[in-house]
């Protein structure tokens, strides 16, 4: 327990950088088990029975995602609109408009408008929503949008 | 009153709705409700009548809007707020490094008593 205990202290970086895998730190098979000579006391340790040299640390970095690609929101935009009841989904395509193409009046395309919305966690200003009237429009404004996620 | 201002409220009350129902709740029936009855007077014609409802409408996002803003100020200034009695005796005695008893704790003499 304290040559794990040493090994996890051994990292250079704050264990907080790592997430340890289990699988990682387990004892080795006796086929790969090499006798290793300590000079300080002079015995024979089997230091290998926990994996010191082979420890795979998997790092995972905290720092922000890339942004969503175009596809991406076009293709979340595409869902949610298809999802929408008095959508046809057949009719739906990258260039629809809400009103001429969908069918859809003002009270729909608020309500499509705040879906987005909600999807994508942001809020839009009443004078913007106002300005989107198409898919296209939607994808434009997402993308402009850097918190969206 | 014009369109505008009328989806602009639509629009602000549906963020409300979401915001202190559907998210709470994780129910959309406020929401659904809510479409129904702008839809309903999507077509009044009455002059009167559009604007009662849309001073309603009005008067109604006011009032959720500041019903939030209301929770998060007391939320933000006392940690009390919002809390059950038995949530709030517990975290007073926990403050204090004491723990409210269990139920078992207060049943257990009674039942070690000789019937």
């Amino acid at each position: 327990m304290n040559k794990l205990n040493s090994l996890l202290l051994r990292p250079p970086l704050p264990a907080s950088f790592f997430i340890f895998r289990q699988s990682h730190i387990l004892v080795k098979s006796d086929s790969k088990r090499i006798p290793i000579t300590t000079t300080t006391n002079n015995t024979t340790t089997n230091a290998n029975t926990i994996i010191t040299n082979n420890i795979f640390f998997s790092p995972r970095f905290y720092s922000a995602e890339a942004g969503l690609t175009r596809s991406n929101i076009e293709a979340r935009i595409i869902d949610i609109i298809k999802s929408f009841d008095k959508v046809d989904p057949k009719k739906v395509s990258p260039h629809s408009k809400f009103a001429d193409d969908l069918g859809l009046d003002s009270l729909d395309t608020v309500e499509v408008v705040m879906n987005i919305e909600e999807d994508f966690s942001i809020e839009i200003p009443d004078k913007e929503a106002d300005e989107i009237r198409s898919i296209k429009d939607a994808v434009d404004y997402i993308s402009k949008r850097d918190e969206a996620h | 009153m014009n369109r505008k201002s009328i989806l602009s409220i639509y629009r602000q009350l549906l963020r409300e709705v979401h915001k202190q129902y559907t998210l709470q709740n994780n129910n959309p029936y406020w929401k659904l409700e809510l479409i129904k009855i702008f839809r309903q007077n999507q077509n009044v014609n009455d002059k009167e009548l559009l604007v009662k409802s849309n001073q309603d409408a009005f008067d109604l996002l006011s009032f959720l809007k500041s019903n939030r803003r209301y929770s998060e100020l007391m939320a933000q200034s006392n940690k009390l707020y919002g809390l059950t009695e038995q949530q709030r005796i517990e975290k007073t005695a926990n403050r204090v490094g004491l723990k409210t008893p269990s139920d078992q704790d207060i049943l257990l003499p009674f039942e070690s008593m000789p019937s």
